[in-house]
């Protein structure tokens, strides 16, 4: 898909920023403003977002994987896990300055439907915004996992570049690892169907 | 909502208000939505710069601590980090490449010796100091990287450098583990 000709409309839909830095928070409210988001509500703590979750209807999650105590990717399993709540399949983005490989698998294993690597732009954010509601994916549920079905064939990339050379090639290292750059922490997210389910 | 089962796997079909929403009609062309994004940006500019130089002055501090070794070595090295970190997620998007640069340079460096548990050479926090004050300087705090070619190849080098001292300490560690 080229979203370089998309059209999006984000008027009216409801966005939860979880993240404990304000200007971090202060820039992608800013790009979604921009985009013509009329309703983005903040939340410092997974605490917060969950009263956020309680009292209001949320179209789409962007959370910062260091909430207090590391606990951003066990809020996202948290609300992937629950078979009774409501927005168990809600769009949820991570975005992370810290890009190392565990801290992008960690964020595919929780459910996460992205990755998005800080410090972020207006067109990467767009792309990925696009890629995610154009690119409606099954979610699997398996013993252990429930999330967007992390084997998926990917086409074409975002910026309409076609499947490049890696896509095939990615393994999630066990280790720490390095960290990645924004088409790198696509990568992970875009494994090829080689395996079995889930 | 539709529902494949197949044994203690399923799959199930999503199309969620977000979706649905983002491809209804009335819908902003990507140019536009850009442009008025970089605008919403150029609105808190002054408000992320000022936050920008606050934890630099920190990061500073913190590096001027980190290469004394003391006692407060772990202390200081948080900080750093902390600090780091704090710029790393936010400098380039407004438009501070090197500064965002270091930072991100410096949170790799803390993470490598991190996971090696090895200490960083005080050598290299006198750098990161160095180039810290000068791309905080009025002429070099908007430089791109482009326009600084050695500076950057020379701040991506210590990394590989500690990353090199990192790996060497985790072999070691790895090799006195097999012969006890």
């Amino acid at each position: 898909m080229d979203t370089r000709h998309s059209l999006i409309n984000v008027a009216g839909l409801s966005f939860l920023l979880v993240d404990p830095n304000p200007h971090s928070c202060a820039i992608i409210h800013g790009i979604l403003r921009g985009f013509g988001a009329t309703r983005v509500v903040e939340a410092r703590t997974a605490d917060d977002a969950i009263n956020v979750l309680i009292d209001q209807k949320i179209d789409m999650m962007m959370v910062e994987p260091k909430l207090e105590d590391g606990k951003g990717l066990a809020f996202i399993r948290s609300i992937r896990q629950d078979p009774n709540n409501p927005i168990r399949t809600i769009p949820i983005l991570v975005v992370t300055g810290d890009t190392r490989t565990s801290i992008i698998k960690g964020a595919r294993d929780c459910g996460a439907n992205m990755v998005i690597a800080k410090p972020t732009s207006p067109a990467v954010l767009y792309e990925r915004l696009t890629w995610v509601a154009l690119h409606p994916r099954s979610f699997a549920e398996t013993g252990t996992y429930f999330g967007p079905d992390r084997r998926f064939k990917i086409e074409e990339l975002p910026d309409g570049t076609g499947k490049r050379g890696v896509d095939k090639d990615v393994t999630v290292a066990t280790d720490e690892g390095r960290a990645m750059s924004q088409k790198e922490v696509d990568s992970p997210l875009h494994v090829t169907r080689v395996g079995g389910p889930g | 909502m539709s529902v494949k089962a197949d044994g203690s796997y399923r799959e199930i079909k999503v199309d969620d208000k977000f979706g649905q929403h983002v491809r209804s009609p009335t819908r902003l062309s990507r140019d536009a939505a850009i442009k008025r994004a970089e605008a919403e940006l150029r609105l808190i500019q002054p408000r992320i710069e000022d936050y920008v130089k606050l934890e630099s002055k920190s990061l500073e501090a913190a590096l001027m601590a980190a290469r004394q070794k003391d006692e407060c070595y772990v202390t200081n090295i948080r900080n750093t980090y902390v600090a780091s970190q704090n710029i790393r997620d936010v400098a380039d998007s407004i438009g501070y490449s090197l500064i965002g640069f270091i930072a991100t340079s410096l949170c790799t460096i803390i993470e490598a010796t991190d996971a090696a548990a090895i200490e960083c050479p005080a050598a290299i926090f006198d750098c990161y100091y160095q180039a810290l004050r000068l791309a905080l300087t009025r002429k070099y705090v908007k430089k791109s990287l482009k326009e600084l070619p050695e500076l950057s190849a020379g701040l991506l080098q210590t990394v590989h450098i500690v990353k090199g001292l990192a790996v060497r300490a985790a072999d070691a560690k790895t090799s006195v583990a097999k012969q006890s």
